[in-house]
């Protein structure tokens, strides 16, 4: 059986499915014969008939907007300047010295902590919630960039130069391509930065957004419908997962493993 | 064209080991359409030589000039590389890797596409146009770079070591065809090896270099014209410049030559050394 034939891939779908089969199947048994607490553990069906009334209702969806705005507007400005930031240290050697640690530090800090300050200078509205996953996920996206730019192949810029390329085409056409494989993983944990700043802020202080009604729904016990956004928001996460996947998917035979 | 490299030295700055004097007094002259192999056991500077020819290095002294104009960079529409390695951009398709000089220069998509499948032709590859560099062989490979030098129409072509990471056989047939090819264009070349045959077999002049510092020690000139038949290997003129250039080479001090101490025939595959 080959990678990539068709009887992999699924073989592959297969065992995903029978892993989501188990998962269901324990809940299941949680239900019934587990007893455990329909606090703690609400009912299936009851999950899946919120799916059918809440989930699918013009609230919801007006709550999930808000969520994805703020996700995708902190993640883009967090790409364009720290992939920027990140090119601009990977240059010299002085400035990577100076600026990787500090964009360590900054991807290891609980910076959802200053929340509440990002409230007092921005509001309660998604503007707080906006800077505080763009500042999250930048870290990351500076580290991962300067370590991407620095692993361009020499051999690749002195056939730019070789072959008459300006510092400019150098720049775009062999620096920024060559360096899409790593790019792309800091781009990975800059988008689960922004996805967990998001949610956890609209969790902490919000009126609207994904975070904010499952925190009423569990504040209420309504412990099915918390359960039903929790899902919704896996699926949005995996939807979300799939587009950065195309987004940097490994085109034209550049193998990815 | 004529290029001159006059009292040309390259120093190296390091902070940890010092000053490296990798090329000293080297002068050189190569004419138009004339076939010139580098020589010399590893650390002899014939890499920095052909770089330094083709501007991707600036001399420490002396200068280089190109029909009397002093050569300030790289300018591949005259002197165009063939790496070792290959370089070919991995996300580029195998056209698009040819073309690559001329989308560096701005032409029209066109212009482009159109030269480099003609140059894919000449090396016997527009079948593979479309496909992407992972998917050759190194040989074929090699043949996308030849390609992609031909498609600026440089006077000369600058060979560091060409065959190097190709095994035996590949290295032969290549190295006949190629050799056909680049004496019916008429172009200049200059060659960086490190096997004896291979210096012998194409040029019409090698130049032997010692290291510590880099420098010419001696010029041969091989009489047979070009293209040579694989034959021209058993031939007597081959057998006396190898041998005075086995001595040259293994004379005490010198480091050894990769093929010095073999039997013709049984060059020995370098690993990539890139």
């Amino acid at each position: 059986m080959r990678r990539g034939s068709v009887s992999y891939r699924i073989v592959v779908w297969a065992i995903r499915l029978f892993l989501l089969a188990v998962i269901l199947g324990l809940w299941l048994f949680g239900n019934g014969p587990g007893g455990v607490s329909q606090l703690l553990l609400p009912q299936f069906p009851k999950v899946w008939a919120n799916f059918g009334g809440f989930v699918v209702s013009g609230p919801f969806w007006m709550n999930l907007w808000t969520t994805l705005y703020a996700i995708l507007i902190s993640f883009a400005i967090a790409a364009v300047v720290g992939t920027l930031l990140g090119f601009w240290a990977a240059r010299r050697p002085l400035r990577a010295r100076v600026v990787e640690p500090i964009a360590l530090w900054g991807y290891m800090a609980p910076l959802v902590l200053f929340y509440p300050l990002f409230i007092l200078w921005f509001g309660v509205g998604p503007q707080s919630r906006i800077a505080l996953a763009a500042i999250s996920s930048v870290f990351p996206i500076i580290y991962g960039s300067i370590r991407a730019f620095r692993s361009v192949d020499d051999i690749y810029l002195r056939l730019g130069s070789a072959y008459g390329a300006s510092q400019r085409q150098i720049d775009w056409m062999i620096k920024l391509r060559a360096s899409l494989p790593v790019l792309s993983s800091g781009f990975r944990v800059g988008a689960a930065y922004s996805v967990t700043t998001v949610i956890a802020s609209e969790i902490l202080a919000s009126t609207n957004g994904l975070g904010n009604i499952l925190a009423s729904a569990s504040q209420l016990f309504n412990g099915a419908q918390a359960y039903a956004i929790l899902i919704a928001i896996l699926i949005f996460v995996a939807l979300l997962q799939l587009g950065l996947n195309r987004l940097f998917a490994a085109r034209h035979g550049v193998v990815d493993d | 064209m004529a290029i001159t490299a006059s009292d040309l030295g390259v120093t190296y700055h390091s902070q940890r080991r010092g000053d490296t004097v990798a090329l000293q007094n080297v002068d050189l002259t190569v004419s138009e359409g004339e076939f010139v192999t580098l020589i010399g056991p590893s650390g002899c500077g014939k890499s920095t030589l052909l770089h330094t020819l083709g501007g991707l290095l600036a001399p420490t002294s002396g200068h280089v000039e190109v029909d009397g104009r002093t050569v300030t960079g790289p300018d591949p529409w005259k002197a165009a590389f063939i790496f070792q390695d290959y370089s070919l951009l991995p996300w580029k398709s195998i056209v698009d890797n040819v073309a690559i000089g001329l989308r560096f220069a701005n032409r029209p998509k066109a212009e482009r596409q159109a030269k480099a499948l003609e140059m894919l032709d000449l090396v016997g590859l527009a079948n593979v146009a479309k496909a992407y560099p992972h998917e050759l062989s190194g040989g074929m490979q090699q043949r996308v770079a030849v390609a992609r030098a031909m498609a600026m129409e440089p006077e000369l072509l600058l060979m560091d070591e060409p065959f190097g990471a190709l095994d035996e056989q590949t290295r032969q047939r290549l190295g006949q065809q190629m050799g056909e090819l680049l004496t019916r264009s008429g172009k200049g070349v200059v060659m960086v090896t490190h096997s004896l045959d291979e210096a012998i077999f194409w040029a019409d002049r090698i130049i032997v270099m010692s290291p510590r510092p880099g420098h010419i020690i001696r010029e041969i000139h091989v009489e047979t014209p070009r293209p040579r038949e694989l034959d021209f290997i058993a031939s007597a003129e081959f057998g006396e410049i190898r041998q005075e250039l086995f001595r040259m080479i293994s004379e005490p001090g010198s480091a050894p030559v990769e093929g010095a101490t073999r039997p013709i025939g049984s060059i020995p595959v370098p690993g990539r050394t890139r």
